[in-house]
């Protein structure tokens, strides 16, 4: 993947602090974020954490009570979305169901007075892109849902929006139809080279896409940075949480070259990376392993309580001689086998 | 700096539904209020209570208003139990059985009341069906006299509510979850237990919202009472027309319609504590032990006699156990029995009126003798009756058109919800459908007659859109209820602007509704009768007023033949509507299915 030059390019979307109130519920606490062109970032976030409060703030669906909103460097706080130069997937996509896929397609440009021919050509063009060349004469009812996404998909990028915003385009669809159009969301992101915006409360799924993941919780982004940092460098409980099994252990200082102890595994070691005095580390399931035998690594004894197989990998839960429980995921393999239940 | 929007969403919903509480608030509410006011005063507008006075002790008007209770009380009753039974039959049907049975209540709900009226002249006449047919069966000496009787003023308009009665409690049918059935005969309820312990009471709400429409309906009632019944059956608001009419007492009469208004208001409320039941449909909240205490022994009353219901009608719900394997369950059971007997009683009578029309006889008398299509001619040909059709159909047309402008703006704010001034609206919609039509027209003319309005054709549509308009808006709320308003959200991401959204996006897509509003607003104002009385004048008048007129000096064979067109016309339009309906969702069902 081509990710590093996105720090040298300039600033597509800034937000400085805005905020909105329903009643009195913060939906969204005063927030900045900024986005450098031909970025992927992703909202992530449980329900209600405000991920579509935020987006349609960007939008111009919604207004914020304050803060500003900068499109291109231009104020856009209070702009109406159709001057935004931006394009929206909606979840239910909001396909014009009175029209045809190439009507749908074609409606932003008709908006923009463009052409009958030049809207034809560039119709055409999208319908290639989206690989729905042959359905351009259907009604949106009369495609499957993955097709109905590529359409909402191509009506967003066929007049050419300098930022897509997404709000969980593939939530409506099963998950082997999600895994496929997840790669084509990230084909055509490469291709197009369009800053994106992108909602989902499927880590999996932000995992895989984002260039910039922006962790939402209760109304406010509680964390952000590259995918990798996001899953084995959470900052809190609730982002170590998040991104999947974690097994939470308190540690302390022992010597002030920084070598810290963790009780429950009986090891001592060097962090990485600078950490307070005394807190919590994580370390994520699959990365421990079974010994063997004799390692060099450090081990600790433990018995298997609980073992659910998943496919790919099994899953073990394991009870430490301190008392503590600890999951552990590991490939299924033959040799997996070998462990059970009480050992 | 960018400007911050001039209009929060809320304050543009507002403006959505300006236009529709202006034109109430004008030709309506101040109407009202003018006439209502004028009680107060004495023919040299000095503040009075006389007027409130002699009305309350005329005996006139408390004998005519002990009748119009009583005759509405009854009417109100009758309704609901010939409702319920229908709406029952009805909410367990469903697809094509279900969508033929609303077109047969529907049908005699569009179909004028004075039309109807005529049907059961027919009916109940000295020469009429019932009569008529006993003769030639040769079963009575002497025709039975069934015209101008309080039985024939009540028959007359239970037939005229009973259809709204019916929509009204299949709605509340409607909200009940069908899988309770179930979970009571799990529980060990037999049908007929199931019914009386748990349905009927999730339904109460419905039958008491019907028993009060139709009892507030049937107060202002004057067709029925003039042509069926004899003086015994004068009924407050022909009272309240004399007064104009005759006397051009406006004082007296609104005094009369004020002291009434108040009677029949309490009657409402009383009704309601009686019933237990609030308006809304909710369980009144307890306040205080001593009612609690009280509540529960009336439940605990209630419950009893429920049961005691339950056991009485058992054997006609039968057991509930399975069918034995080969021997189909009994299809037809009592509900469907009341319920096939109350839509044919719906429908029949209109019926009688086709082949009277083309009777030879110069009466109207059953059966028909000969055939003769010289009854069509006399309408055919003569100028009165074109005249009064063709002014009818273009101020329906025109009032049609006024009440969609006005009402689809008011309709689309309502349900996107983003209006704070909603209840006013609903509110103003309420009241013009509670509020007998005849004081209403009344208030207007004494107002339009100020303005001039009187004897125009501006003045007819004006009237009649305020009795169209909130037709309009709740139809056109149910049109907007499937509408996915994230389109339009849509489509300004996408560069198009309000109004052009609206257009080419909101328009098409809730087209069939728009359609089937216009045209019940039309069918509204073209069988429109209390404002054509008053705002039109003797020879620009409309087809309701001039069958009315014709009606009052003798009913013929030509009524008939008029009727004949109106129930053809009506029936054409209804069937029409539905079918157009059935198809718009047909298709957008076969879309969904594939996708
Ligand atoms: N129009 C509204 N009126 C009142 N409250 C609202 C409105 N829209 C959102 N909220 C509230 O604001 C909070 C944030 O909502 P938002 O839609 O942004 O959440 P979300 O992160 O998109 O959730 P989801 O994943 O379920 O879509 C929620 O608590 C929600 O109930
Ligand atoms: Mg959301």
């Amino acid at each position: 993947m081509e990710r590093p030059d996105h720090q040298q390019r300039e600033i597509k979307l800034k937000l400085h602090d805005v905020h909105k109130s329903y009643n009195n519920l913060h939906a969204l606490r005063p927030t900045s974020l900024e986005v450098r062109t031909g970025e992927f970032v992703t909202l992530l976030g449980p329900s209600g954490s405000g991920k579509t409060t935020l987006l349609s703030i960007i939008a111009g669906i919604n207004f914020p009570d304050g803060g500003m909103v900068e499109i291109g460097g231009v104020d856009a706080t209070y702009l109406p979305s159709r001057k935004r130069d931006i394009g929206v997937v909606f979840q239910n996509y909001a396909l014009f169901p009175h029209l045809s896929v190439f009507e749908n397609i074609a409606f932003p440009l008709r908006m923009r007075g463009m052409a009958a021919t030049e809207i034809d050509i560039k119709v055409r063009r999208v319908l290639e892109t989206v690989n729905l060349a042959t359905v351009g004469d259907r009604l949106p009812s009369e495609l499957s849902g993955g097709q109905q996404q590529r359409v909402a998909f191509g009506r967003c990028v066929v007049y050419e929006p300098s930022i897509i915003l997404m709000d969980e385009p593939l939530g409506a669809l099963d998950k082997r139809l999600r895994d496929s159009m997840q790669e084509e969301i990230k084909r055509l992101h490469r291709q197009l080279g369009t800053t994106i915006v992108y909602i989902t409360h499927d880590q999996t799924e932000a995992l895989t896409l984002s260039d910039r993941i922006c962790l939402m919780n209760q109304g406010a982004i509680v964390q952000s940075g590259a995918p990798r940092a996001m899953y084995f460098a959470p900052e809190s409980r609730f982002a170590a949480d998040f991104f999947g099994i974690a097994n939470i252990f308190a540690y302390r200082q022992t010597d002030t070259d920084g070598t810290v102890e963790i009780a429950d595994l009986q090891v001592t070691g060097k962090p990485g990376r600078d950490v307070a005095a005394n807190g919590q580390m994580m370390v994520r399931p699959q990365c421990f392993a079974f010994a063997d035998g004799p390692d060099d690594r450090p081990s600790v004894p433990g018995r298997i309580a609980s073992l659910e197989q998943y496919g790919l990998y099994s899953q073990y839960g394991v009870i430490l001689p301190s008392g503590k429980a600890v999951t552990v995921q590991r490939l299924t393999d033959s040799a997996s086998s070998s462990w059970a239940v009480g050992d | 700096m960018a400007r911050s929007p001039i209009f929060s969403t809320a304050a543009a919903g507002n403006l959505l539904v300006l236009p529709t509480i202006g034109f109430l608030l004008v030709f309506m509410i101040w109407p009202i209020g003018q006439m209502l006011s004028l009680a107060f005063l004495d023919s040299a507008s000095n503040f009075t209570f006389n007027n409130i006075g002699a009305a309350l002790f005329s005996p006139t008007v408390l004998r005519t208003s002990t009748t119009t209770l009583s005759i509405a009380l009854i009417s109100a009753v009758l309704c609901t139990l010939i409702a319920y039974p229908i709406a029952l039959y009805l909410s367990r049907r469903t697809g094509r059985v279900f969508a033929l049975l609303m077109i047969m209540v529907l049908i005699p709900f569009w179909i004028s009341v004075l039309v109807r009226t005529i049907a059961w002249f027919l009916v109940f006449g000295q020469n009429g069906v019932i009569n008529g047919t006993l003769t030639s069966l040769g079963l009575t000496g002497e025709a039975w006299q069934m015209l101008y009787t309080r039985g024939a003023v009540i028959t007359g308009i239970v037939h005229a509510i009973a259809p709204i009665s019916v929509l009204t409690i299949l709605g509340a049918m409607q909200n009940v979850d069908p899988r309770l059935a179930a979970a009571s005969a799990s529980l060990g309820a037999s049908p007929a237990r199931h019914f009386w312990l748990v349905y009927f009471p999730l339904t109460k709400s419905g039958v008491a919202a019907s028993f009060i429409l139709a009892f507030v309906l049937s107060l202002g009632i004057f067709v029925q009472p003039t042509l069926l019944g004899s003086p015994r059956e004068t009924m407050i608001a022909q009272v309240i027309i004399q007064q104009i009419d005759e006397l051009f007492n406006w004082n007296m009469a609104a005094a009369i319609a004020i002291v009434f208004l108040v009677l029949a208001l309490l009657i409402v409320v009383i009704a309601d504590r009686v019933f237990g039941i609030s308006l809304a449909g909710r369980p009144t909240r307890q306040a205080g032990a001593r009612r609690g205490r009280l509540h529960a022994l009336q439940q605990a009353a209630s419950r009893r006699m429920l049961m005691l219901l339950a056991t009485l009608t058992g054997p006609f719900f039968g057991s509930g156990a399975p069918a034995p394997p080969g021997k189909a369950r009994a299809r037809f059971n009592a509900t469907a029995i009341l319920a096939i007997i109350g839509l044919v009683w719906l429908a029949a009578p209109a019926l009688f009126l086709i082949p009277v029309s083309v009777t030879d006889s110069n009466f109207l008398e059953w059966p028909p003798r000969g055939f003769s299509l010289r009854w069509y001619e006399a309408y055919f040909t003569s100028s009165i009756w074109i005249d009064a059709t063709l002014r009818s159909i273009i101020v329906g047309l025109v009032t049609a058109s006024v009440s969609i402008v006005l009402g689809i703006p008011a309709a689309m704010a309502l349900s996107r919800g983003e209006v704070s001034a909603k209840p006013i609206v609903m509110g103003l919609v309420l009241l013009s459908l509670a509020i007998p039509n005849i004081l209403l027209a009344l208030a207007m003319f004494y107002v339009f007659s100020t303005l001039g309005l009187v004897g125009t054709d501006l003045g007819l549509v004006i009237g009649q859109t305020v009795f169209a308009v909130p037709y309009v808006i709740v139809a056109m709320v149910a049109a907007f209820g499937n509408y996915n308003w994230q389109l339009n959200t849509a489509a300004g991401t996408l560069g198009a602007g309000g109004l052009r959204t609206f257009w080419i996006i909101t328009m098409p897509i809730v087209r069939v509704g728009v359609a089937s509003s216009f045209v019940f607003a039309f069918i509204r104002s073209f069988e429109e009768l209390s404002v054509a009385m008053f705002i039109s004048s003797g020879l620009s008048t409309t087809l309701p007023k001039r069958i009315w007129s014709e009606a009052h000096f003798n009913i013929s064979p030509t009524l008939a033949a008029v009727s004949t067109v109106l129930i053809i016309g009506v029936t054409t339009i209804v069937l029409s509507v539905e079918f157009f309906t059935r198809r718009a969702k047909a298709t957008t069902q076969k879309g969904m299915s594939h996708g």
